[in-house]
């Protein structure tokens, strides 16, 4: 099959989207489990919480809202709900050094798992640009 | 391009496709595409020991994923062949390789080995590896791929032709062509990327793949702070257009450039796996998903209440601000402190250097990965006070942090709204004794509103304590190095020898070496080369010691490693840390 071109530079709003999803290969290191090291227990608001969310989770809810407040041991509270539904996670963070310190705590909490830090290359974003009215190609 | 960066991407990607136990942090950029899952994992090949192989193939397969031949740099995502073994550096790895030691047509062995010192580290059984690029394409499409290029090439020449437009038809020819030679020689050429449709063979107006179609199907996804991330999701797609739109019309890139784009807001949420919003604050459109419902966590582990908040008239801000950053100084704690520009921020460090403090400050213009030696450093106590605008908010741990200073909080706004508040306040909240202090002269809606919630909470965990009797602490938490390097980790113990200057360290040692230079210039000018030489030996100890050779830790004051933010400086976006004003005297950088 032949690739399409594109013949103008509006922008295409497809009439249907269906989100693609390949197949993939069998996995060579699957079947490991999620164990969480720590020397805490949930306490605080927190064991009502986690049972909450993994319940929820576990029930086919799509979405769930955590409202918890700084310091509250959100990270921890996510890590014990990964730890209690045994699935592979991403956790998106609004920029790279929430993501950093996210990665740090995880990375603590599962020293045995693939934790893993996916960023932007750049230090910092600077994309191909044209600026026509100063004639800038950046 | 941040080599640890596209090591840890690899690793990610990798670790999807082989694993079920993995956890995957990312920024919103993981909107952005990359390559396929399955060019990238139809691109892989095992070896298993006591299998049969062909060297020379396997070096073809390598080359085609994107590996190069370095028979002397042997660096990440490079292979050599030595004699009747082949060592390959795969791309997911910092500091071990592979070695595969042949045996005629026999894989009699393989290992692996520490690329530095040629030791072996363990044996292996068998090996999969991984292209050295996401954007790795079998031979066939790359063809067929080009063809398509080359197509959309003449059909937009024709185009810009009858328009007259010849600049841009040159400039396009010419790059275009460029690309393709790259492409058909290498299998891949600079910015590849705005080729991905070709090379995904997806229809115009299409999503290129990204990280969401690695995900597996019964994966998790936390959004973290979702007040800022999803907004920022819907963000994302928006500008891109516009600037893809304007690169195509001037010649700089095929129309098809437009399709390398991130996942539009709907796009990704038909794609999301089920999902947890967290945050302090949710924001409207994940509360409007659960119809309101939350499960919320309002009490500390620790038993630590919201902080008080105080208010403070505007108008003697800087003044009291200077006050109260030398009493929780002097108490062993951080001050944050927010202001509305950047520009106030600069302005703000430098007076409050002068009037004493260790000041720095931190923007969107200080660069990402400096902004976390900046936080590190704050933590360790290489300087008390850190001055910001919004990046003080969400999920900033400091449990150091004694007090966060608001300037200026009456004047409504963005920075200045309820959300942002809230989040800023929970910044002091990390330690039993933190305090807020809003510089205000009225009382303002979003004010109101955030202290109503505070007060709310506090109430709620005052009451939790008492009723369990618990007595609050501050968190204990390792000032981990995220991006720790090598050099940091085996670092040799020497001592200065140098007393009077030790405490130089992390101040302005290279502001104190540049005027020992000029006084050894000015002794050897004076033929006094014995004292030249002494100075000299001065100078490469400070050196030394600066470059990480470290001072003995007992005597040594904690050294930063954060370089930004200096007081008497700006940052701006398209260029590195300046030193303010027009003085001719150059003076370092400090440290």
């Amino acid at each position: 099959m032949a690739v399409q071109i594109r013949t103008n530079l509006a922008e295409t709003e497809l009439a249907q989207f269906t989100p693609h999803r390949p197949a993939r290969p069998e996995k060579s290191e699957g079947g490991r489990a999620f164990v969480m090291k720590t020397e805490y227990t949930p306490s605080g608001d927190q064991p009502a919480a986690i049972a909450e969310l993994v319940a929820q989770a576990e029930a086919g809810e799509r979405d769930q809202v955590l409202l918890g407040v700084t310091g509250s041991g959100k990270t921890f509270t996510m890590a014990k709900v990964i730890e209690a539904v045994q699935r592979p996670a991403l956790i998106l963070a609004p920029n790279k050094i929430l993501a950093a310190q996210l990665y740090g705590e995880f990375k603590s909490f599962f020293p045995d798992n693939a934790v893993e830090y996916f960023v932007s290359y750049y230090d910092y974003y600077q994309p191909e640009a044209y600026v026509p009215r100063s004639d800038s190609y950046i | 391009m941040n080599e640890a960066i596209d090591r840890m991407r690899h690793s990610a990607t990798r670790a999807l496709l082989e694993r079920d136990d993995v956890i995957i942090v990312a920024s919103v950029s993981c909107l952005y595409g990359i390559g396929s899952v399955e060019t990238y994992s139809a691109m892989t090949f095992s070896l298993k020991k006591g299998g049969t192989a062909d060297q020379k193939e396997i070096v073809r397969k390598l080359v085609a994923m994107q590996y190069k031949r370095g028979d002397l740099s042997f660096a990440r995502g490079n292979f050599r062949v030595r004699g009747d073994s082949l060592e390959i550096f795969p791309s997911h790895y910092e500091d071990s390789a592979w070695r595969i030691s042949f045996f005629g047509d026999e894989v009699e062995a393989i290992s692996e080995f520490d690329p530095l010192t040629g030791e072996t580290v363990a044996k292996l059984d068998a090996i999969k590896i991984y292209a050295n690029s996401h954007y790795v394409t079998p031979g066939p499409t790359l063809k067929q791929a080009s063809e398509a290029i080359r197509h959309e090439l003449n059909e937009r020449l024709k185009e810009l032709n009858a328009e007259g437009k010849l600049l841009e038809a040159q400039r396009l020819e010419q790059r275009t062509n460029f690309d393709l030679e790259m492409i058909a020689a290498t299998g891949s050429c600079a910015g590849i990327e705005n080729y991905s449709r070709f090379l995904t063979g997806r229809l115009p107006g299409e999503p290129p793949p990204t990280l969401f179609e690695y995900l597996p199907e019964n994966a998790v996804l936390f959004i973290d702070e979702s007040h800022v991330t999803v907004p920022q999701i819907g963000a994302m797609a928006k500008g891109d257009h516009r600037r893809k739109v304007t690169l195509a019309e001037y010649g700089f890139r095929l129309p098809s450039c437009i399709d390398n784009r991130p996942l539009r807001f709907s796009e990704w949420d038909a794609m999301r796996p089920q999902t947890l919003f967290v945050s302090a604050t949710p924001g409207p459109w994940e509360m409007d998903r659960t119809g309101g419902v939350f499960v919320e966590q309002v009490i500390r582990p620790t038993g630590l209440i919201d902080p008080p908040v105080l208010i403070r008239p505007v108008e003697d801000q800087v003044e009291d601000l200077i006050q109260e950053a030398k009493k929780t100084a002097a108490a062993g704690y951080r001050t944050l402190v927010t202001t509305l520009t950047k520009r106030m921020a600069e302005d703000l460090t430098e007076f409050l250097h002068e009037a004493g403090l260790r000041v720095r400050y931190m923007h969107s213009d200080v660069e990402t990965l400096e902004r976390i030696e900046l936080i590190r450093d704050l933590r360790l106590g290489v300087y008390d006070v850190l001055v910001g605008i919004n990046l003080l908010r969400e999920g900033l741990d400091i449990p150091e942090c004694g007090l966060v200073a608001i300037l200026d909080a009456d004047k409504e706004g963005f920075l200045r709204s309820e959300t942002s508040l809230i989040q800023t306040i929970g910044r002091a909240a990390r330690n039993v004794e933190g305090r807020v202090i809003l510089y205000a002269d009225r009382i303002t809606g979003s004010m109101e509103r955030a202290m109503a919630e505070t007060d709310r909470r506090r109430a709620k965990q005052q009451e939790y304590n008492e009723l369990h009797g618990i007595t609050p602490t501050t968190i204990k938490r390792n000032i981990g190095d995220v991006l720790a390097d090598v050099s940091m980790k085996d670092g040799l113990v020497v001592d200065t020898g140098d007393d009077e200057t030790q405490h130089l360290v992390g101040h302005n040692l290279k502001a104190y070496i540049a005027e020992l230079e000029e006084q050894m210039k000015k002794a050897a000018a004076d033929l006094e080369f014995e004292t030249a030489a002494a100075i000299r030996d001065q100078i490469r100890r400070l050196e030394m010691d600066e470059l990480g050779v470290p001072v003995d830790e007992r005597t040594a004051p904690v050294k930063g490693r954060a370089t930004g933010g200096v007081a008497g400086t700006r940052t701006t976006r398209f260029s590195k840390m300046q030193k303010k004003g027009f003085s001719g005297k150059r003076r370092g950088a400090g440290r």
